[in-house]
C-alpha cells in the first residue's frame, strides 16, 4: 500500500467508527430510529429498472 | 457501513432498559437501510443483465428467460419493501404485549430471507442483508401466511 492508500483507509476507518459512535449514542439516548416509509421512500431503483427493460423489451420484441 | 452501525447501536438497545417498541422500531431501521443498500447494489447489476439479455435475446420468451432468475430477485425485493412498511404499521399500532407485530415479524424476516436466497441465486452480494437478518434474528418464528 502507499502512503496515500494508508492514510485514505485510515480516514474510512476513523470515519467508519464515529458513526458508530453516533449510532450507538442516538440508540442509548432512545431517540426515534429511521422511519421504513422514509428510508424507502419513492420506487426501488431496480423496479425502476426491470420497468424500463421490460418497455424496451416489449419494444424490441413487439409483435408483427 | 451505516447497517453495522445500526445492527450495533441494535444490539446495545437489547442488552439496555429499552422498551420492546423501540427495539421493535431500530431493527425496522436496520431492515430499512439494508434493504436500500441492497436496492443499490442490485439495480445495476440488473440493468447490466437487461442490456446483456436484450442483445443475445432473439424472442421476448428468450429475453424473459434469461432475466428470470434477476427478475425474481427484483420481486422478492419489493415484495421485503412491503413487508417492512407493513410491520412498520403494526409497531405504530403497537398494543401493550405488542402482539400483532410480534405475529407479524416473523413473516418479514422470511420475506428478507427469500430476498437474500434470490440474491445468492443471481451472485449479487449480501453484505447489508446479512447484517440485518441477523439484528431481526431475534424476531424468528412460525410465519402463519397462507403463502
Amino acid at each position: 500500500m502507499t502512503p496515500t492508500e494508508i492514510a485514505r483507509t485510515a480516514l474510512d476507518v476513523v470515519g467508519a467508527l464515529i458513526e458508530v459512535i453516533r449510532a450507538a449514542e442516538e440508540a442509548a439516548r432512545g431517540e426515534d430510529p429511521a422511519r421504513v416509509r422514509e428510508v424507502l421512500s419513492g420506487e426501488l431503483l431496480t423496479s425502476a429498472r426491470r420497468a424500463h427493460a421490460e418497455l424496451e423489451a416489449s419494444l424490441r420484441f413487439r409483435e408483427r | 457501513m451505516r447497517t453495522a452501525a445500526l445492527a450495533l447501536a441494535l444490539a446495545l438497545l437489547a442488552s439496555g432498559c429499552v422498551s420492546a417498541q423501540q427495539t421493535a422500531r431500530h431493527s425496522l431501521a436496520v431492515a430499512a437501510v439494508a434493504l436500500r443498500e441492497t436496492d443499490e447494489l442490485l439495480a445495476p447489476r440488473y440493468a447490466a443483465a437487461s442490456g446483456e439479455a436484450l442483445g443475445s435475446s432473439q424472442t421476448r420468451a428468450e429475453y424473459d428467460a434469461a432475466m428470470h432468475l434477476w427478475d425474481a430477485a427484483e420481486s422478492a425485493e419489493r415484495a421485503a419493501l412491503l413487508a417492512l412498511l407493513s410491520l412498520e404499521s403494526l409497531a405504530d399500532a403497537w398494543t401493550d404485549a405488542g402482539r400483532g407485530f410480534l405475529a407479524a415479524a416473523p413473516c418479514g424476516l422470511q420475506t428478507l430471507s427469500r430476498l437474500a436466497e434470490a440474491l445468492a441465486v443471481v451472485g449479487v452480494s449480501l453484505g447489508p442483508l446479512s447484517g440485518a437478518l441477523g439484528a431481526l434474528s431475534n424476531y424468528a418464528g412460525t410465519c402463519h401466511d397462507s403463502d
